[in-house]
């Protein structure tokens, strides 16, 4: 292999795995993303080397490995744990919302309660950055819907606009949860502090 | 404060968690040095990816076991982005109480006679 390709091979094969780092958490990320990117291409220098070209395979299985285990590794500690099972939740409520839609053909009071309960669930459990629950929940049925072939009532033209509406109620829902955990998490840290 | 953490504590460690600390037992490496030295401890057997590597090392600079190091052996011969990591007090023990359980281990399986006994020379050398 000649230097010319050798060095193209390396700095393509290191653009990929620094574009791969993104698959970390973004403060791991910015921590030891560049000395990762810099042990990368030493190994692959390394494997060069060593074994010419037909190093490269079981170095690519040994990388894609170690990277699929330590990204999982890093991203199921236990605060992105319950991020993780916040979007579930949020997913869940977004898809019960349009069950609940699809059932109650002539009132949206139900389908605007489920989005109200549940983005003030989730704004509990995660007050920053409330407005996502909103946005999910509340665009969550337009979005399901078609998914889940409800043409007929996605079909009417003041649907999509009455559904919009849903937004509203998601952020007051998914505020009111956040203010209320702020506010509890604030009065416990003065309690400590007196005591 | 870390000499209050009871390195029995932190037992077992895992096998890339020991092979690193054993790998900076001697001097303060970087990452690249570090995943060298334990490719040599384990005569090749424990190729460290930089995910493994610098997941432990995060997870052992959180526990007190390394921590980075301020000066650069040679500066004038490394590049400068490389930070090195050294071993603390803590992580000194922590590796030789790890040592000391895999012996006890190894011990274990010599009486069961799963591993051949040790030879008398070799078992007039130990301290």
């Amino acid at each position: 292999m000649s230097a010319f390709s050798k060095n193209m091979l390396l700095r393509l094969a290191r653009g990929l795995y620094r574009g791969l780092l993104y698959a970390y958490p973004p403060e791991f990320r910015s921590r030891y993303g560049v000395e990762m990117s810099q042990l990368f291409r030493d190994q692959l220098r390394d494997a060069l080397s060593n074994q010419g070209i037909l190093g490269l395979l079981p170095f690519c299985m040994r990388t894609t490995g170690d990277l699929s285990k330590s990204i999982l590794r890093e991203r199921c500690n236990l605060q992105n744990m319950v991020g993780m099972l916040c979007l579930a939740a949020a997913l869940g409520f977004a898809l019960y919302a349009t069950y609940v839609d699809r059932h109650n053909a002539d009132e949206v009071y139900p389908t605007l309660m489920v989005v109200l309960v549940g983005s003030f669930i989730l704004g509990v459990l995660r007050p920053r950055r409330a407005w996502r629950w909103a946005l999910m929940l509340g665009l969550g049925v337009p979005f399901f819907g078609p998914l889940l072939t409800l043409p007929a009532r996605l079909a009417s033209p003041g649907r999509w606009a009455m559904l919009a509406v849903l937004l509203f109620p998601g952020l007051i829902g998914a505020y009111t949860g956040s203010i209320l955990r702020r506010a509890v998490a604030g009065t416990k840290a003065h309690e400590t502090g007196e005591n | 404060m870390a000499r209050a953490i009871d390195p029995r504590s932190l037992l077992p460690l895992t096998p890339a968690v020991f092979q690193i600390l054993l790998a900076l037992s001697d001097q303060e490496r970087h990452g690249y040095a570090i995943m060298r030295e334990v490719a040599t401890q384990t005569d090749g057997q424990l190729h460290l990816g930089p995910g493994t590597l610098y997941g432990c090392l995060k997870r052992m600079l959180r526990a007190g076991l390394v921590e980075e190091s301020e000066e650069r052996p040679d500066p004038e011969l490394d590049d400068e982005r490389r930070r090195y990591y050294r071993i603390t007090d803590l992580g000194r023990r922590a590796t030789r109480a790890e040592a000391q359980r895999l012996e006890a281990a190894v011990s274990a399986a010599r009486a069961k006679k799963l591993l051949p006994a040790m030879k008398p020379a070799l078992a007039g050398a130990r301290p």
